[in-house]
């Protein structure tokens, strides 16, 4: 066993630490975790959540949390997989964990199937939620050569029952089939947005009109530029679908292009920070939101870029090429996070005319270890 | 052919008159006319024997099935000048003539002598071709070694001996590693005496290799020696196929790197080894990456020592390269040799001392010898000459000091020379100088010297190099060189690695000015560089912009810049452009923004004028198609043939290049115009072949399966290479160090290894004949867990396999002893737990070691060491599954006895000992010997601890025995040892766990033996049921024929018997008739019987006395054959005493 890899800024980066030492079987040691906190020093209730799932996931982990929780040794075992039930709490949303394991997702020993429970929407300004990472994290999927062999083994992600922050009650389905070694991406190509597709989801509101009054707002925006707009609304009441005892109102909204790129944004109402915003404003907001996203460019989304790196250096060792618009904090942290556990540089080259960032590597040649041959 | 109209040939006659001329004429008339009738004859076009062509395309399609296949991986290197050279292994058994064969090779190849053939010896055999002969020891050890790396395997086979052991025990080897090229050798033909006795063994030997390895395998007869040489045909006859193999991807090979060392060093300083010679030293290996791409952070395995973390690898330029220019064929100087371990030329390696043969003892200067009025530079000393370089050092007018003040050293080639004590500002320029050598004596020892044999291609490039080969000095130079890397290392331990320019010369060099200038610009106009943002100024390495460069010939003006780079910065380290890590906050969220908002913005879109959504207009399928400028999304230019390509694909019209490419032609040189015409034709072939594919599309109207597979294949192909070429250029671009640094060492390189901390015995017991592997591991296969595998006993090994005894497994690169547990499935997938491995059968093997991925193949071997009669592969399997834990399970049968039985249920006791394991087992399923069937309950109150209530489907009996069947979870045994057979002196001295038995052998102890275990006689009292009683209640309810009947006892005859019987005399004459026919019968019978008896005694009188005189013959033979042996015996003794 390799030597454990030490990192002293606390629970930054907590879920990809973790991923990554899975993932290379190299140990890690976390320490300072919210140590000046004196209130609440250690580790936070979703992040031992967040352990106990990878727990569940994989067989011989070792994890030692000393008394403050402010240091955690993680020994990493070997990815499981198979059907497991999870409990998220309500302080993070289904989106953060739904985040966090889905690098490890197709590396199991039999394909995955995680039941969710907790919250599914109202927290995006922190977490992508279900509705997201499906609409932008699927397709990611397919192109790494996850779940395209059959319609049975597809990668999915359902939301089985709504619930919105604060109060959890919701259900999410997560389901990943496994591959041997993923395909190396050379996605540049951004195309051009033929067509925008959108959900509103209102929950535990008594008017459904509100969820199509903020479809209509965000159409309003989208139509200046193109006329194939469709967005759809789904409202939620207790009686009806059975969702969480929490009102939410959300907007997903996501461009496919000629090339297959789809590009996605959510926004959600959040009440304690925004306090009343009009489903209006909310719809016009969203939109913006994903305009924006169009006129970074690129071929995938800010949110799910680590995601993407992670993968393309897991590839087999060919090179893969991928096409963002900017890269984000959390992103510039997952590259300096696979140099020092994986050893992979990437190649950042700026396109001055598109403004985008060409990315490339050489894959690590990671194999699925853990799956069986027969 | 002008004289082909001339030739006139016999023409048909068409006939003027007759039958045949009339219907003509008719059909010509009628064909005018147009009332010609087509004729249907049917049997016009069929088929003539319809089995026969059933036959043929039924095999021509089978044969163009066989042809296609779905294109493997393949990571060799298109270009023969990337590539490493390829190993060719030399194995046989002892006194086959293996040396003698690579002697031969290198004397057909180089036209040199080699003296010894230790270490690997690489050759150049063609234009753009090389190989590396490396001999097999035989030593099971160092046989898995060379199967592991061999690109292609010389099995020398002794002809007049016949195949022996350790030839079969290889090619199993092999099978299991990756089945490499194999060719045979047969050598000592010469010692046949007859012809046909030649002609048969050959026969013999080839049907035996060709079902070993497969039908049609090349061999060689190698017939007699010549002044210590195979004889010159016939070697040239195995140079022609060697230079032809066609190498298969090996899935091992593909996905590691490895090295096999040429040489290495001790670079440990002096003082600390004379402190404690028995310190860990540090070591630099040299050899050519081969395999896949040798990453500087990567953990490698040198293979019989351990696994090491690399603390520097450098390129260096190869030791024996191919040709630059491109002539047709090898020219005889250029057929170079590089053996650092044999004796070549003047220079031999000893344990720990290097020496140099000066040729003659006496010295004069070469001015002397030419007069004067000649000034003679280094330059002119011929480096090739054994003594070139200490006449170059003798030759010295200047000291160092005075040399090294106005040594001037030329950056570039081209570029103008900097004087010493010019200072440079910039961090970067000083970091480089406390790595840089300074340019005085080593400058003047020329290279060659160091690899005697070596032709210097180009004096001058070699003169700049960086001399970071400790090596080159000679032994007296040793200690201050140890002294300098000492420092080196103390100056530079945040350093994890450094990377120098190196190599041949590449093709994304050949426009390296150009890049550079595009680069150059692409960086001006971007605000920061974005590599510096994401892995700050000193994750990146200092680049002193190797793109400013020129693009002269030399490769080798980039070794100059050894660069550093640390693989994990401390924090502080971070160089001031490098994003901070407090923007995210330990909330860990991936939307964290830094300080983008994207609320203000939400004004800006839906503003007014919209200027924002116009700029993003253009982004839709509604906007403006037109609107691309050049160098938009879609199109892109490939930077090998610097064609240009539109969004689809299709080529796009150069011609505003191709004019002045036109015009620039003039001004090039050859290299470039030759180039350049190669572009050009490649370019030209491409639009071909895309017209005739397309061609092709449409011609084919029906889509048929064929097709449709064809067209998949070929899908595949094409992938397959568009993808080769990505991976090759897509790093190129940004120069020789950025390419290092992105995708690690390639294939092909020469690289310089350090490792610290290997064990001293290392370098004590260092073996030149045995050979040395560097392996690249991936991470998972640092990680030490259980395996299982499908594994099964060789059947040519002569015992089968114990569980719990020690096993040596060679898994990857690695070969360590482990302690395996064999298991076998039942149907419902548990594994049960196997004491012995099944003869002939497959069976599971569990055991704890260093993780390999599962489909690898695994060997095992018993002892390496010591004499081992008969096969030594003990068993051969593949890798199934990793785990941390394995479910292995044996059959347990827990025994009680019943001590109380009411109705159904019962109180059982003996079974368990405690309460505790009675409620750990409550619900479990029980049964009587007699068949009935229970559950456990609860443990009881009273009586013996551990006894419970049950409950069965019947009364059982207080005799009854109960038992429950359980599995009980096998504990594997944890234990690894890798063979670090390196570390141990001799030959066959490494010596690990040794099985029970062979300990007990030794010590003398004799079996233990369970007295539970042994058969004992078994007692079976003689039950005694009582009497059956039956209540009388009972009784009298029963109906009368199940009653119990009080018969007593009859006295006396009954009345049947007892009454007197008057017979009629009719009838009295019937029963005596009867009587007296009865005794007839029985007379007869009789009679026949004692004729019987006396028969069978006459017999067995007889056949004894046959016997007995058998006996006697079989006694006297007996006794004849025991003399003739024990005089055999007494010979022999005789002999040994007298040898004695």
């Amino acid at each position: 066993m390799s030597k454990a890899i030490r990192f002293d800024d606390g629970a930054t980066q907590f879920r990809q630490r973790l991923i990554a030492s899975i993932l290379s079987h190299r140990p890690v040691l976390i320490r300072n975790i919210r140590a000046e906190d004196l209130e609440n020093p250690g580790l936070k209730d979703y992040e031992a959540s967040f352990l106990r799932l990878l727990d569940s996931m994989t067989n011989g982990s070792k994890m030692e949390i000393n008394n403050t929780g402010t240091q955690l040794r993680f020994q990493p075992g070997v990815l499981l997989g198979g059907d497991i039930q999870h409990q998220c709490p309500d302080s993070r949303s289904i989106g953060w964990f739904l985040e966090g394991i889905m690098p490890l997702a197709p590396f199991g020993k039999e394909e995955l199937s995680i039941y969710f429970e907790g919250i599914t929407d109202g927290c995006c300004e922190l977490d992508p939620s279900a509705d997201y990472l499906q609409k932008s994290a699927i397709p990611l999927f397919a192109k790494f050569g996850i779940g395209i062999d059959d319609d049975d083994s597809a990668v999915r992600i359902r939301v089985l029952q709504r619930a919105a922050a604060p109060t959890g009650g919701g259900k999410v389905h997560f389901q990943c089939p496994i591959v041997k070694e993923l395909t190396p991406i050379n996605f540049t190509d951004p195309g051009r947005i033929k067509r925008i597709r959108g959900t509103s989801i209102s929950c535990k509101i008594v008017s459904s009109s509100m969820a199509a009054r903020v479809a209509y707002a965000a159409k309003g925006v989208f139509h200046k530029v193109l006329p194939d707009v469709w967005i759809h609304t789904d409202a939620h009441t207790q009686k009806n679908h059975g969702c969480g005892p929490s009102p939410g109102l959300s907007l997903v909204v996501s461009t496919e292009s000629t090339t297959g790129v789809i590009l996605t944004a959510e926004c959600c109402l959040n009440q304690a920070e925004r306090g009343a915003e009009l489903p209006e404003d909310l719809g016009q907001r969203g939109a913006c939101l994903l305009l924006n996203e169009v006129q970074k460019g690129g071929c995938i989304d800010t949110s799910v870029q680590s995601l993407a790196f992670m993968w393309m250096t897991l590839t087999p060792e060919d090179v893969s090429r991928l096409r963002i618009g900017s890269l984000s904090p959390y992103s510039v942290e997952t590259l300096r996070l696979l140099k020092k556990f994986f050893g992979i540089e990437f190649k950042l080259k700026a396109d001055e005319d598109s403004k985008t960032i060409l990315m490339s590597c050489l894959g690590t040649g990671y194999r699925n270890m853990a799956k069986a041959s027969t | 052919m002008e004289g082909a109209d001339k030739i006139d040939n016999h023409k048909h006659k068409e006939s003027k008159e007759g039958r045949g001329a009339k219907e003509k004429k008719k059909d010509l008339k009628a064909k005018k006319d147009g009332s010609r009738k087509e004729r249907h004859n049917h049997r016009a076009f069929s088929v003539a024997n319809i089995v026969r062509t059933q036959r043929t395309i039924q095999r021509n399609l089978d044969r163009s099935q066989k042809k296609e296949y779905v294109p493997q991986k393949d990571r060799r290197s298109a270009h023969p000048n990337q590539s490493p050279p390829s190993l060719v292994v030399v194995m046989g058994p002892k006194g086959v003539g293996k040396s003698t064969l690579i002697r031969s090779l290198v004397k057909i190849y180089t036209n040199q002598n080699l003296t010894t053939t230790t270490g690997p010896v690489t050759v150049v055999i063609g234009k753009n071709k090389r190989i590396t002969l490396l001999e097999c020891p035989n030593q099971p050890a160092s046989m898995l070694d060379c199967a592991k790396i061999a690109d292609l395997v010389l099995l020398c086979v002794d002809a007049k001996f016949g195949f022996e052991m350790e030839t079969f025990e290889f090619l199993n080897i092999l099978q299991t590693h990756g089945f490499p090229k194999v060719m045979g050798v047969f050598t000592h033909l010469d010692q046949f005496h007859t012809a046909k006795n030649l002609r048969k063994t050959k026969k013999l030997l080839k049907q035996r290799f060709w079902t070993e390895i497969y039908e049609g395998a090349k061999m060689f007869y190698f017939s007699g020696i010549v002044n210590g040489k195979y004889l010159k045909n016939e070697v040239k006859q195995l140079t022609l196929f060697i230079s032809r193999v066609k190498y298969r991807p090996l899935v091992w090979r593909n996905t590691h790197p490895y090295v096999l060392i040429d040489r290495h060093e001790d670079i440990t300083h002096p003082n600390v080894t004379d402190k404690d010679p028995k310190c860990d030293r540090s070591i630099t290996f040299y050899g050519y990456v081969r395999g896949s791409h040798l990453k500087a952070g990567m953990k490698v395995h040198l293979i019989g020592v351990g696994d090491f973390d690399m603390s520097i690898v450098s390129t260096l330029s190869d030791p024996c390269p191919i040709p630059e220019q491109d002539d047709k064929t090898l020219k005889k100087k250029d057929a170079l040799l590089f053996a650092p371990l044999s004796n070549v030329g003047a220079v031999s390696f000893d344990k720990d001392a290097i020496y140099i043969d000066i040729g003659r003892a006496n010295y004069t200067k070469n001015t002397e010898l030419e007069g004067n009025n000649k000034e003679v530079s280094d330059r002119e000393i011929d480096p090739e000459e054994p003594a070139g370089m200490l006449k170059g050092l003798q030759d010295i007018d200047s000291a160092v000091d005075e040399k090294m003040e106005s040594a001037a050293l030329r950056l570039y080639m081209g570029s103008k020379a900097v004087p010493a004590g010019y200072d440079y500002d910039s961090d970067a320029e000083r970091d480089e100088s406390s790595v840089l050598p300074s340019p005085s004596a080593h400058d003047d020892g020329h290279r060659a010297e160091i690899y005697p044999g070596i032709k210097v291609h180009k004096s001058d490039s070699y003169k700049e190099e960086s001399t970071d080969t400790p090596e080159e000095s000679n032994s007296d130079e040793d200690s201050t060189e140890g002294s300098d890397d000492g420092v080196e290392d103390e100056s530079d331990d945040e350093s994890k690695y450094d990377i120098e320019g190196g190599g041949g010369e590449m093709s994304w060099k050949r426009d390296i000015t150009k890049h550079a200038v595009e680069s150059f610009l692409v960086r001006q106009a971007s605000k920061l560089n974005l590599k510096e943002y994401v892995y700050g100024s000193n994750g990146g390495i200092q680049v002193t912009d190797d793109q400013g460069e020129d693009d002269g010939e030399s490769s080798d003006d980039e070794e100059f810049f050894k660069l550093k780079a640390s693989s994990r910065e401390k924090e502080g380290s971070h160089g001031s452009t490098k994003l901070s890590l407090s923007v995210l906050t330990e909330n860990d969220s991936c939307r964290i923004m830094g300080n983008e908002r994207v609320d203000s913005e939400v004004d800006r879109w839906l503003s007014v004028d919209s200027s924002l959504i116009e700029s993003v207009r253009d982004k839709f399928v509604t906007g403006n198609w037109g609107a691309k400028q050049d160098g938009d999304l879609g199109s892109f230019e490939d930077l090998e043939t610097g064609e240009r390509y539109g969004p689809g694909g299709e080529v796009l019209s150069d011609n505003g290049n191709s004019d002045s490419e036109d015009e620039s032609v003039g001004d090039m040189n050859d290299a470039e115009l030759r180039d350049y015409h190669a572009k050009k034709k490649a370019s030209l072939k491409r639009r071909y072949d895309q017209d005739y594919d397309e061609k092709k599309v449409t011609n084919g109207s029906e889509t048929k399966d064929e097709d449709a597979e064809n067209k998949y294949l070929e899908e595949l192909k094409r992938q397959k290479e568009e993808r080769s070429k990505m991976n090759e250029s897509e790093f190129g671009e940004e120069g020789e160090r950025a390419r290092l640094r992105h995708e690690g060492f390639r294939q092909g390189l020469y690289c310089r290894i350090q490792i610290d901390g290997v064990p001293h015995s290392f370098v004590k017991n260092f073996n030149p004949n045995l050979p040395l592997v560097i392996g690249g591991l991936t991470p998972q296969e640092t990680n030490l867990g259980l395996t299982r595998c499908r594994i099964k006993k060789h059947r040519w090994h002569q015992r089968i396999l114990k569980c719990n005894d020690p096993l040596i497994f060679s898994i990857g690169w690695r070969r360590f002893q482990s302690i395996p547990t064999y298991s076998t499935e039942d149907e419902n997938g548990r594994h049960r737990y196997l004491k012995y491995t099944p003869e002939h059968m497959h069976c599971f093997a569990t055991f704890y070691g260093p993780q390999a991925a599962p489909n690898s193949g695994i060997l095992a071997i018993q002892r390496l060491s010591g004499n081992i009669s008969g096969f030594r592969i003990a068993a051969t399997g593949v890798v199934l599954e990793l785990d941390a834990s394995f479910p292995v399970v044996k059959k347990l049968k827990l025994v009680g006895t019943p001590t109380k039985i009411y109705k159904n249920t019962a109180f059982i006791s003996g079974m368990f000992n405690s309460d505790l394991e009675v409620s750990r087992f409550e619900g479990a399923s029980i049964r009587t010997v007699s068949g009935i069937r229970g559950q456990v309950k609860k443990a009881a109150r009273e009586g013996q601890p551990g006894s419970f209530r049950a409950t069965f489907e019947d009364k059982i009996l207080l005799s009854d025995i109960v038992f429950c069947r359980t599995w009980m979870p096998v504990q594997m045994k944890e234990y690894y040892n890798p063979v670090t057979n390196h570390l141990e002196s001799g030959d066959e001295s490494w010596h690990g766990m040794k099985p029970k038995a062979q300990l007990q052998i030794e010590t003398k102890i004799p079996i233990e033996v369970n007295p539970d275990s042994i058969y004992k006689p078994i007692d079976r009292p003689d039950v005694k049921f009582s009497k059956l009683n039956i209540p009388k209640k009972l009784e009298e309810a029963l109906p009368y024929a199940s009653k119990h009947k009080n018969e007593n006892k009859r006295n006396g005859k009954g009345y049947v018997a007892r009454r007197a019987v008057v017979m009629e005399s009719s009838e009295k004459k019937k029963y005596s008739f009867l009587q007296a026919l009865n005794s007839i019968r029985n007379e007869k019978v009789k009679i026949r019987k004692d004729k019987k008896e006396n028969k069978r005694i006459d017999q067995s009188k007889k056949s004894a006395k046959k016997e007995e005189a058998l006996l006697a013959i079989r006694k006297a033979a007996k006794k004849r054959q025991y003399r003739a042996e024990g005089k055999r015996e007494k010979a022999k003794e005789a002999k040994r005493q007298k040898v004695g």
